[in-house]
């Protein structure tokens, strides 16, 4: 795992390099757009963590240069500006999130485990929480490195909640992903599908968890 | 004529119609005024009162008992001649010409109810007519002519086919010019004002200076300039307060890394969370700032979803304070607003209902119809201290214990403000708040 961090302010950024490094392993640090360009010529990343303002200009401009790479690191961005206009622009550009300043240490490291558990999603197919690991290409599901053999309805609930791991599943997302188009929905068989998966996970000794969230939605979590 | 508060097309229809009018009036004067009367209009009104005076007695002879008016003419006109006559015999008034008397026993009436002259020619500038009122009546007269003004006032009396027409037409005009001409200037004005209305909350648009008429140019330009003064304030507004939010946030970012090396853990957390409610004032103050300078864009939206969504986006701020959040609300429920906007309002409801409410465990939102949403808490309640206006003021807090900021309700006040929505704060039934948005719907 190889970090960039593109900071241009004397504290945050070797404090953002040790940290990153500490959680996820080797990181870089430069503090201008050039510098990132030089960097990026020379070796891949893996995630890229970078301020808005940098003194050579808005780091957005290096945004779409990154998605062309091979492979494609993910981008995370930090803002002090949280209009949410600025938030709009920095991801319609391409990054994979944005966080705003100031944060907590432990928000970052969370943000950017996500980031890259999306990207390795799209690229590798694979989606984690605590111990369950769901093989998107393959539609497939392990706890512990063991199959676990689900139900057509229940693995496309599961699926669709690990796509989205750590984040928010609204209900009408999990009809759509289980049921087509001609298919009559009962408004509770999400709810018995919902409570047949998770007792099958516990079973299985599976330490992921779906929280409900009434009304909203649900949300898979790391019990622990 | 005051032009205030009417309507310039109608005064300027008016004013055409009008002039026109009056124009063709004094032409029709003025024609009468050159060629005067060569008796013929006098000798046909005349002839008209001599045709009411008349009538046959047994022996088919004429016989005369002049009306009021016919008495009138004879006394205005000193020189004049009639000779009634029929096959019978005749009858005669002042000094018939010779030239009339000689065909006195001749009877030779034209073939029509028409006027002729003495020469049997159609009557035209004649001074004397022949009249065929009847198959048995011929009416000869002579020696008066109107002056213009008699004229005139004939006509005016007794409307003949031209004074008739002539009405008609000017009533045609005038109706025309009343209905067109304002058609005529009011289309590019409301055209002007459909396209200003078009440019609503967007930044940048103009309304078009060269399909105006120049009439409306000078507004138009002065409309655009006024424009570009408001986008270049908020433009400045804009950058002003994200230079703000980077000059603030960013020494309390560095702040929170350096706090990371202070070993006491006690203190270290008593730091962050100092520094959490400052920098979680420092986004208020942004937002609120935001909220009050800028223009909002309204769209039809479903507050339903926006409502869930907010709901959704709090969940890790809910989850980490031991806090049930609940959405209920099935059906989408459309209002005309800012998703943006209410989003902020509503992620600061919520937050404020976890961090102050948080007692009872959890919190609700709620949409119904007609475009309410309710976010309800079931802990302390807000108590008897506030009102509801209290409560609003930026800074206002429930408790005084340190946590929150008193800012997030202000926003939502303002968040109302921008919707002509209304805020309620209400006691939850069986403890707790409950604040209500109710938007137009």
């Amino acid at each position: 795992m190889r970090l960039l961090v593109v900071e241009d302010d004397a504290d945050l950024g070797p404090w953002l390099r040790d940290a990153l490094e500490k959680a996820l392993g080797g990181a870089d640090l430069v503090a201008t757009l050039d510098e990132a360009r030089a960097a990026l010529k020379v070796r891949p990343f893996d995630l890229i963590v970078m301020d808005r303002r940098l003194p050579d200009g808005d780091a957005i401009s290096l945004i779409a240069t990154m998605r062309r790479l091979n492979p494609r690191p993910s981008i995370l961005v930090l803002t002090a500006l949280d209009d949410p206009n600025d938030i709009a622009k920095a991801l319609d550009a391409g990054a994979d999130d944005y966080l705003a300043k100031p944060f907590e240490p432990v928000e970052l490291i969370a943000r950017a485990k996500a980031v890259l558990r999306r990207n390795q999603l799209d690229q590798k197919g694979v989606s984690s929480v605590a111990n369950l690991r769901f093989d998107i290409f393959a539609r497939t599901a392990y706890v512990d490195d063991q199959l676990l053999i689900l139900p057509r309805r229940e693995l496309a609930l599961l699926e669709a909640l690990m796509r989205r791991a750590g984040q928010v599943v609204l209900r009408e997302s999990l009809e759509n992903a289980v049921y087509g188009f001609d298919d009559e929905i009962q408004s509770n068989a999400i709810d018995a599908h919902l409570s047949r998966l998770r007792k099958r996970l516990r079973e299985n000794g599976c330490q992921a968890e779906i929280k409900p969230l009434r009304g909203i939605g649900y949300l898979m979590t790391d019990s622990a | 004529m005051t032009l205030k508060g009417r309507s310039i097309a109608t005064s300027a229809a008016m004013l055409l119609g009008g002039l026109i009018s009056a124009f063709l009036f004094c032409l029709f004067l003025g024609f009468i005024a050159f060629y005067g009367d060569d008796g013929d209009v006098a000798q046909y009104d005349i002839a008209t009162e001599i045709k009411r005076s008349v009538d046959k007695d047994e022996s088919g002879r004429p016989r005369i008992a002049p009306t009021v008016k016919l008495l009138a003419f004879q006394r205005q006109f000193p020189k004049l001649w009639y000779m009634v006559s029929t096959p019978q015999g005749s009858l005669s008034y002042g000094e018939v010409p010779a030239r009339v008397l000689a065909g006195k026993d001749v009877w030779d009436p034209p073939q029509a109810l028409s006027a002729h002259d003495a020469g049997g020619n159609f009557l035209r500038m004649s001074r004397s007519a022949r009249v065929g009122t009847d198959p048995d009546i011929l009416i000869e007269l002579g020696g008066a002519a109107y002056s213009s003004t008699e004229v005139v006032l004939s006509l005016l009396r007794e409307p003949d086919i031209t004074s008739t027409m002539l009405a008609a037409a000017l009533t045609i005009i005038i109706l025309t010019t009343v209905l067109v001409v304002p058609a005529l200037i009011v289309r590019p004005v409301r055209r002007a004002a459909a396209a200003a209305e078009e440019i609503g909350a967007r930044d940048g648009v103009r309304l078009p200076i060269q399909s105006q008429p120049s009439e409306l140019r000078p507004l138009a330009l002065a409309f655009n300039r006024a424009l570009d003064r408001i986008d270049a304030a908020t433009a400045e507004q804009r950058r002003f307060l994200s230079n703000a939010a980077h000059e603030l946030r960013t020494p309390l970012t560095r702040l929170r890394t350096r706090l990371e090396r202070v070993e006491d853990k006690e203190i270290k957390a008593e730091l962050v969370g100092e520094l959490q409610s400052l920098s979680g004032t420092v986004t208020m103050l942004l937002q609120l700032a935001r909220l009050t300078s800028q223009p909002t864009e309204m769209t039809r939206i479903d507050l339903a979803a926006t409502a869930r969504d907010a709901a959704a986006r709090e969940v890790p701020t809910a989850l980490a304070g031991g806090i049930d959040l609940e959405f209920r609300g099935d059906a989408p429920e459309m209002i005309s607003g800012s998703v943006q906007a209410i989003g902020i309002g509503l992620s600061n409801l919520i937050r404020n209902a976890i961090q102050h409410g948080g007692a009872g465990g959890r919190v609700v939102v709620e949409v119904g119809a007609p475009g309410r949403v309710s976010v309800i808490d079931f802990g302390a309640g807000l108590g008897s201290a506030y009102d509801g206006r209290a409560v609003i003021e930026p800074f206002a807090r429930g408790k005084q214990d340190g946590s929150g900021t008193g800012l997030g309700l202000s926003i939502v006040a303002q968040v109302a403000a921008l919707h002509g929505a209304s805020l309620s704060i209400d006691e939850t039934s069986g403890g707790g708040t409950t604040v209500t948005l109710t938007f137009p719907t």
